[in-house]
């Protein structure tokens, strides 16, 4: 009797043992922090949300579905340090993707090395978290810049644009450039100062202007003695309205382009009242083009479910779940543990994956690889309501460019 | 010549904004000591008042101003009887509760609205070249002539009108007001339905250039700030002479250095002139 109710005992803390092995890592607990409240933080939520329904319809990764935690960042450092803290020890996620700011991401960097989680980087865009990898490799290995390329690389395509359109097609050559007080948005306007020249291009007038700023009436004032043809603005913090409207209202005699977050979102024609007519955005990562075959479907799949267009964060958290997928599908394995993180990794570093933005390729050092064997930005101007046409590469484009109707 | 008739220009625009968001702030502080943290709040709501009414429904652009206008006064009364009257002795208590009271309409506004901005229709559509050289916005130009009309109508109406006696009376004296047959409390309402409606007239004007969004009450709260202690607590002319301090100062340094250290060249000019003059350029001094 004694012995039988010791081996009842026994067999009933087996179970729960073999129970709760099972179930420890039933699911894939993906972290993704952004700014909720704003654009791009709706684009990580949205994205990882959409590819997250789809894989889980399909059976998950390797069996396990994919629980996702959503932690907001505010968009400040402060809070995005929490944010990762959240994740790492209260959730106990086994990969973090989205983000947003390169200020933050760098604020939060050392948190997600300490916790030597799989970092699936969807928003930032400063080559300083690369340099983390280079300087320090072991620590750092866990970062991948999935969802766009480095800074460095948006202004060198901006360029690329320039030439292609405005210098080679319109015989434009004076430019002007408007970068915010952001980090990212800073090292782009360095790059751009320091090689548009090269490309053929007078740069007559540069400004930073601090993303609060709600009057443009001095810099556009300058812009227009400095006898610019084009002015380049580079925002993402800033909400783009007062700039975009001031520009229209104004009739500024610039064709207005660059690199604007919020023109990115269909919403932008209702908030600007239509005024963002001919304004032109790169779009870092995926429009609605045949970049990859999954580009187009995807597109129309977020307008369909969420009613806007995706911004480049949605792109990348979708890209990041589907990477995770073919990753862990490669390698047999999955990052919920140390040695299947390393595996992970490892994987990872030689993968070329068809992402929805394009071809997601690494190098050495972690960096999302630029150009037709990478990542391609496609450009897009506003034509009308909810109509943003790709107007570059010209392989891709859906329409010719359109000069502002107050432009001669 | 044309840059010194722009710095004119967009500085009178720039200033007539904060002027008249100060000047309300100033009011309430200089009659009733209360620090309204929720002043710029008003300015918010003004803003989605009349982007409900004008934007969005499509009624008379006169009828939602004055609506609008009207309604945001009334709120403005209804916080000053709920929530700052019982703690009026605590000047700390009313600073924390009009922050709460703020954040609490931006809650509100993001629940019904979204955290999306809000585009306000231009009142009037159209550029024009002032002195043949200045480019300006009907928009601005509109918020630049209302901002001047509404603070000479409102120094008139303090200076020269038995009402505006009766405040400053208040604020000289409150308990000597009292003996003269005045009601400081109805007072303070007066004046909070005032300070509220100037708050909502400028985010009436400013809005359709800006937008509008549940946290536009933050940074306007800082330059009301700044304006409000470069002037003198309590000074309704300190606090326009500082706007337009400001509002200039902001304009000439984005045009000879950069948009981006406007700022901090104003918040310099303020330190200077508190180390030099403690109260403000026109602010009295304590007994």
């Amino acid at each position: 009797m004694r012995s039988k109710t010791i081996g009842l005992f026994v067999t009933v803390l087996l179970a729960c043992f073999f129970l709760t092995a099972f179930t420890a890592h039933a699911v894939i607990k993906v972290g993704v922090t952004g700014p909720l409240q704003k654009e791009a933080g709706i684009g990580d939520k949205n994205g990882a949300q959409l590819a997250a329904d789809e894989i889980n319809a399909a059976g998950g990764i390797l069996g396990q579905k994919v629980e996702l935690y959503f932690v907001d960042d505010g968009a400040r450092a402060e809070v995005g340090v929490n944010a990762a803290k959240k994740l790492i020890y209260d959730d106990k996620v086994d990969v973090i993707t989205g983000g947003w700011l390169s200020g933050v991401g760098l604020s939060q960097s050392q948190h997600i090395f300490d916790g030597k989680k799989l970092w699936l980087s969807v928003g930032p865009a400063t080559p300083k978290l690369v340099n983390f990898v280079k300087q320090d490799y072991e620590r750092a290995k866990y970062f991948f810049r999935v969802g766009c390329v480095n800074s460095d690389m948006f202004a060198l395509d901006m360029i690329i644009f320039a030439r292609d359109l405005y210098k080679n097609k319109m015989g434009l050559n004076k430019l002007a450039i408007m970068p915010e007080s952001s980090v990212w948005a800073r090292e782009m306007g360095a790059y751009l100062e320091k090689n548009l020249g090269k490309e053929g291009f007078d740069i007559v007038y540069m400004d930073v202007f601090d993303p609060r700023q709600t009057d443009f009436s001095p810099q556009f004032a300058n812009v227009r003695k400095s006898g610019a043809q084009i002015l380049f603005t580079v925002q993402a913090a800033a909400p783009g309205v007062p700039l975009t409207k001031q520009w229209a209202d104004t009739k500024l005699p610039v064709h207005q382009a660059g690199y604007s977050l919020a023109a990115q979102v269909f919403n932008f024609w209702d908030k600007t009242g239509g005024k963002c007519m001919y304004e032109v955005t790169q779009c870092i990562n995926g429009g609605r083009a045949p970049i990859t075959g999954r580009t187009i479907p995807f597109f129309d799949k977020y307008v369909q479910t969420f009613g806007i267009s995706p911004t480049y964060t949605a792109f990348g958290c979708y890209d990041a779940l589907y990477l995770l997928k073919a990753a862990a599908e490669e390698c047999k394995c999955l990052p919920t543990d140390a040695a299947g993180t390393e595996k992970m990794i490892k994987t990872i570093e030689k993968i070329k994956f068809p992402g929805t933005g394009g071809l997601i390729v690494f190098d050495q050092y972690h960096e999302n690889v630029y150009g037709e064997d990478g990542k391609q930005p496609v450009w897009v101007q506003w034509l009308g309501e909810k109509k943003m046409e790709v107007i570059y590469p010209f392989k891709w484009k859906t329409s010719d460019y359109v000069s502002p109707a107050w432009i001669k | 010549m044309v840059t010194f008739l722009e710095i004119l220009v967009y500085g009178a625009v720039q200033s007539s904004v904060y002027a008249m968001l100060a000047v309300g702030f100033s009011l309430i502080f200089g009659v009733a000591g209360v620090v309204n943290l929720a002043h710029t709040a008003f300015y918010m709501v003004g803003a989605y008042l009349i982007y409900t009414l004008f934007s969005l429904s499509g009624l008379n652009l006169i009828f939602s101003l004055v609506v609008s206008v009207v309604l945001t006064g009334i709120v403005g009364i209804l916080v000053q009887h709920l929530c700052i009257r019982p703690l009026i002795k605590s000047e700390y208590s009313v600073m924390i509760i009009t922050v709460a009271l703020a954040m609490f309409f931006q809650e509100v506004l993001l629940s019904t609205f979204g955290p999306v901005d809000r585009n306000l229709t231009n009142f009037y559509d159209a550029t024009y070249k002032l002195f043949g050289m200045v480019t300006i916005d009907a928009q601005r130009l509109l918020t630049l002539i209302v901002a001047i009309i509404i603070i000479i109508c409102l120094w008139l109406f303090i200076k020269r009108t038995k009402f505006g006696r009766a405040i400053q009376a208040v604020a000289q004296d409150r308990e000597g007001s009292v003996f003269m047959g005045i009601n400081p409390n109805r007072v303070y309402l007066q004046v909070m339905f005032i300070s509220a409606c100037l708050a909502a007239i400028a985010g009436a004007f400013i809005a359709p250039t800006l937008g509008a969004r549940p946290h536009m009450w933050e940074h306007p709260l800082v330059r009301v700030f700044i304006c409000v202690v470069l002037g003198g607590l309590g000074s309704f002319e300190g606090t326009i002479l500082a706007a337009i301090i400001i509002g200039f100062t902001e304009v000439v340094v984005a045009f000879s250095l950069s948009a981006y250290l406007g700022e901090l060249v104003a918040v310099a000019i303020i330190l200077f002139v508190l180390c030099v003059r403690p109260t403000g350029l026109m602010g009295r001094r304590a007994a």
